[in-house]
């Protein structure tokens, strides 16, 4: 809905001031699934947005040159998707996304589907990244760890399928986040009061599902 | 066909041939009923010392290559159509859906009434086999494309236009090009039935005249013909298919 790609069944969505009715490259989207074109190449993959966004063709030569080289991927640019590991695709996902340096970035599990290692290198890449840029990043995750890691703000939705926002949480942690962060006091007492508010709507999600076996 | 077993692949062949002539010979079988592979092979020299394999082939070659170029310039374009436009799908699909079903080979009468007995019949009936393969599978690659990549080009800033052109076109090609190779099968079989039906050239015709004069060995010749134009057809769209949709994973050789 923030992406103004699916429409509020009540309410309305307003992003810097302005009402979302339509979907736009203000607020982009990185993709669990990735959603690369398969036919083009990683750097035509990256150069789509600044194509259909009528950027100067030298302008966008140099844009997917940039975000290329930050995301490590200029040994991989002329590789075709289907060639290169999920970590690398969602390495594209992210290039792409900036490419177009959008004032907001949407991130919807976008490491879910990555292998734990590759996980914990995409973390500290995105932070790498994003620390300094300005950028505003409305991240989704079900990872406590990662929900912590990454975060400023943590916001707990509730269980159900009218789920709301049951808490907003505050992340105390100094930046930059380092990995060790994790091995902290602060760490450990956010953690402990995440779960406890999350586990309270798990069990009525798995009690409500239970109810629902019976009857 | 390469691999590591080639030399096995050309043994089995060889041992077929022989085999068969071998049986022929030693049975005593008929020239009419089965004859000899060497029966064949001289009367396939024969076929092309005297020209007329060069001019069937091309006779042939020419109904095949217009009937496919033409129905799949149609279908493809229509296709694309019916599977972007909703409201044209909505119009033309059940025209398409009620027309399928009828077997190509059954139009041959009316297509002689309408088109006569030359070369054009045989053209409109192999448009007619590959326009629907054709239409279908083009409607389907259309429609199959990822939803979710799609949604990730419009948040991208892709509109209707980039959208069509640069997703669902190249998106749609591979369900494209194996229709293509269907499609091509069939051009086929509809010409080579034209030809066996009415004609006065083509390997159709060659072979339909031969089976009625009782030359068996002509129609085993041009049997072999026809293996060897379908061999290299399909092969042709292949390379086509290599050259255009290079992004795709080759299948996993087995050792």
């Amino acid at each position: 809905m923030i992406a103004g790609l699916d429409t509020p069944s009540g309410g309305e969505v307003y992003l810097a001031g302005d009402r979302v009715v339509k979907t736009s490259p203000e607020a982009i989207v990185v993709w669990q699934e990735f959603a690369l074109l398969d036919w083009r190449t990683v750097e035509g993959n990256i150069l789509f947005g600044l194509e259909v966004n009528g950027v100067p063709r030298t302008r966008r030569q140099e844009l997917a040159d940039h975000y290329i080289e930050l995301m490590g991927l200029t040994p991989f640019r002329h590789n075709f998707p289907s060639e290169i590991s999920g970590g690398m695709k969602q390495r594209v996902g992210l290039a792409r996304a900036l490419a177009l340096e959008p004032p907001l970035l949407l991130m919807d599990e976008p490491f879910g589907a990555l292998d734990a290692q590759t996980r914990m290198i995409m973390q500290e890449e995105l932070l790498r990244i994003w620390e300094g840029s300005g950028k505003t990043v409305v991240f989704v995750t079900h990872s406590l760890e990662e929900a912590i890691l990454l975060g400023d703000k943590i916001g707990v939705f509730s269980a159900g399928p009218d789920a709301c926002i049951k808490e907003i949480i505050d992340v105390n942690l100094s930046r930059p986040r380092l990995p060790t962060v994790r091995a902290s006091a602060d760490y450990t007492r956010l953690y402990d009061r995440l779960y406890q508010i999350l586990r309270e709507e798990v069990v009525k999600t798995i009690s409500r599902e239970a109810t629902a076996g019976r009857a | 066909m390469k691999g590591r077993y080639l030399h096995i692949s050309v043994l089995s062949v060889f041992v077929c041939l022989a085999g068969w002539e071998l049986m022929v010979r030693g049975l005593g079988i008929q020239i009419v009923i089965l004859p000899a592979p060497s029966l064949v092979a001289s009367a396939l020299y024969a076929y092309l010392l005297s020209g007329d394999l060069v001019s069937d082939v091309l006779a042939t070659g020419r109904r095949i290559a217009l009937g496919l170029g033409l129905g799949s310039l149609l279908g493809i374009g229509i296709g694309l159509l019916i599977g972007w436009y909703p409201r044209l799908r909505a119009a033309l699909y059940p025209l398409v859906a009620a027309t399928f079903p009828i077997p190509k080979i059954a139009l041959v009468p009316l297509m002689i009434i309408w088109f006569g007995m030359g070369d054009a019949y045989k053209i409109v009936l192999a448009v007619s086999g590959v326009f629907y393969i054709m239409v279908i599978n083009t409607m389907a690659g259309v429609n199959g494309v990822n939803r979710v990549t799609i949604m990730a080009c419009r948040n991208l800033g892709a509109r209707d236009g980039d959208i069509f052109r640069k997703v669902v076109l190249p998106a749609s090609l591979p369900i494209i090009f194996a229709a293509l190779r269907i499609s091509f099968s069939v051009s086929f079989i509809l010409v080579i039935a034209a030809e066996m039906i009415i004609s006065d050239v083509g390997i159709g015709y060659f072979i339909a005249n031969a089976g009625q004069l009782l030359e068996t060995e002509k129609v085993f010749a041009g049997l072999a013909l026809t293996a060897v134009l379908g061999f290299l057809g399909d092969q042709l769209i292949g390379r086509a298919e290599r050259h255009l949709i290079p992004w795709q994973r080759p299948a996993q050789d087995r050792p």
